[in-house]
């Protein structure tokens, strides 16, 4: 292990523990500051069901995090979450969100600087042990990693004055670097940058969906540069509190331009349908698609490809506080002139969350 | 709401059908000035490079026709050679066409010693030895995995079965000099033989 790597473990774990002390002094103390806190873990496993299974038979905690939130003042508010991830075998503590963020400084807005998931399409706004499924689409994890991406910067929202649901985000972070990175990066030419257009409507049988259209940029310090766009849409129907079918989908389109090289294209899309077959009990899959549009080969002919999965996934939810999952994951990568590969998983999940939670949007 | 779940389940298997229609074959090896093993080469620099079907040698260089998949991608390399003193083989990863802006990885024999240097945006690293190989075997086999989804690309080479990261007798985690910017890979050779280059899914996979 690198020694700054070494550092940078020792570090956080030591603030992490100062952290759980006074955390666990403040949960005694009731001082009324509207502190509040919670904690969060996620675990899960994948099972080879053949032999060729990839799956690594393993059951992990494969996150815990802890949020601490509070006014700050009549203005400002404050988050702080931080998770530890499993990684080489141990327990990695790192920052996931810290942030000060107001919508009562400026009329019809709200903002928010620090570290944070950057507000872009649907999965990327929410932690991961919220998510509807068990691990990441394809595109998702291609574009964004498996979790999300989190930077450091500023973004600002405001809610336009109509008689309807239209928002705008905008951000900025420092982009040195973009999803999983084992170095503080480079200083690119053009910081991430993005915008997001929300809007909302109803639907028949007293549903509703939120839709939104994304962008993203970034150029790197080598000149390179990546461009996404994206549209999400979650519709819900609801019936006394329980979310009788959820239809959730993103679909994003990703430039790449090398500062010297070809172009490349991808685009990847999934659909997850989830229908409620008692109060607590969800069934859904997902449908998993990806596929890289401009793949050639040296000889400059083109290359069909594409990468499909499959994952009925069956969800025992009791309350918004835990959740039990079984899924099966199959899915096939097919290139042209190779022999496709074939993955096929047993996965499993178990959530908790115990204290308060900060709300999230629809 | 009936009529709403006939649409999705509908909406889902039209998806599902358009999805699984993709994956056709183009051909592609007609081009090929060679294959080693199943593996479609063109040749980029003749040198005096000696091609049969289950081998090259000597020095020269080839790019496998096949692109690796994306730009981003994680791939692992298995190359078994032999080097003669003062002999090298480069791989190289993720590069454009004639392979240039790849991430390389240099296996250079000099003393009796195998040594790595990896090279990536036109730098490169210092070169480290790898400890336990016998440069002067007759078949040495290396597995090497190149993450080009991290930025610097992560490339761990293994002699063995056992891919633990622990094990890798390199890894450069933060130590490559850049990323490669292609989907294409190939072979540099001086006073080299390689008998078998295979390509696949990485062979490590961090949890994240």
């Amino acid at each position: 292990m690198p020694v700054g790597r070494f550092f940078k473990r020792l570090v956080f774990g030591a603030l992490a523990s100062f952290w759980a002390i006074m955390w666990t002094q403040n949960l005694l103390a009731d001082d009324g500051s509207g502190l509040k806190t919670s904690a969060s873990v996620d675990i899960v496993g994948a099972f080879a069901p053949t032999e060729k299974s990839s799956a690594t038979d393993r059951l992990d905690v494969r996150e815990a995090e802890i949020i601490l939130y509070a006014p700050i003042d009549n203005i400002f508010d404050g988050q702080l979450s931080i998770a530890a991830h499993r990684e080489d075998g141990a327990a990695f503590v790192e920052i996931h969100e810290a942030v000060i963020s107001s919508s009562r400084l400026i009329p019809r807005s709200r903002f928010r600087i620090g570290q944070f998931f950057l507000g872009v399409g649907r999965l990327n706004r929410f932690h991961r042990h919220e998510w509807p499924f068990i691990f990441a689409p394809k595109v998702q994890m291609e574009f964004f990693g498996a979790e999300g991406v989190l930077d450091t910067g500023a973004e600002y929202s405001f809610l336009a004055p109509f008689p309807f649901f239209l928002e705008f985000t905008t951000g900025v972070t420092n982009g040195w670097t973009f999803g999983h990175s084992h170095s503080q990066g480079e200083k690119p030419r053009m910081p991430t940058h993005y915008g997001r257009v929300a809007t909302y409507f109803g639907l028949p049988g007293e549903g509703g969906v939120q839709t939104g259209f994304n962008y993203l940029g970034r150029t790197t310090a080598q000149g390179d540069e990546m461009t996404l766009l994206g549209i999400d849409a979650t519709a819900k129907w609801r019936n006394a509190g329980v979310l009788n079918l959820l239809l959730q989908s993103e679909i994003w389109h990703r430039t790449k331009k090398p500062a010297s090289g070809e172009e490349e294209r991808t685009i990847g899309a999934y659909l997850f349908p989830q229908y409620a077959l008692t109060s607590e009990w969800q069934a859904g899959v997902l449908f998993d698609f990806f596929t890289i549009l401009s793949l050639k080969d040296i000889t400059g002919s083109n290359v069909a490809n594409s990468e499909n999965r499959i994952v009925p996934t069956i969800t025992y939810r009791p309350s918004e506080f835990s959740s039990l999952r079984l899924a099966y994951d199959w899915s096939v990568a097919k290139q042209a002139n190779q022999q496709d590969r074939e993955n096929q998983e047993l996965q499993m999940q178990a959530t908790f969350m115990i204290g308060a939670h900060p709300a999230h949007d629809f | 709401m009936q009529r709403t779940m006939r649409s999705t389940w509908l909406t889902g298997f039209i998806l599902l059908s358009s999805l699984l229609g993709c994956g056709k074959d183009d051909g592609g090896g007609s081009n090929a000035d060679g294959k080693l093993g199943a593996a479609n080469y063109v040749v980029l620099e003749s040198g005096d490079l000696q091609r049969g079907s289950d081998k090259l040698s000597g020095s020269g260089a080839v790019a496998f026709i096949e692109p690796v998949g994306e730009i981003g991608a994680k791939k692992s390399y298995t190359l078994t050679f032999s080097l003669q003193d003062g002999g090298s083989l480069v791989l190289l990863a993720q590069g454009a066409k004639s392979l240039e802006n790849s991430v390389g990885l240099k296996f250079s024999r000099a003393a009796g010693e195998l040594k790595a240097t990896l090279s990536a945006a036109g730098k490169n690293a210092e070169p480290k030895l790898l400890a336990g190989v016998d440069a002067a075997s007759d078949s040495v086999t290396l597995t090497i995995d190149v993450h080009n989804d991290e930025s610097p690309a992560h490339v761990l080479v293994w002699s063995g079965n056992d891919f633990a990261e622990e094990k890798a007798l390199l890894n450069s985690e933060e130590d490559t000099p850049g990323q490669g910017s292609g989907t294409f890979w190939g072979l540099r050779l001086v006073k080299a033989t390689v008998s078998s280059a295979l390509i696949g899914d990485p062979k490590y996979v961090e949890e994240e």
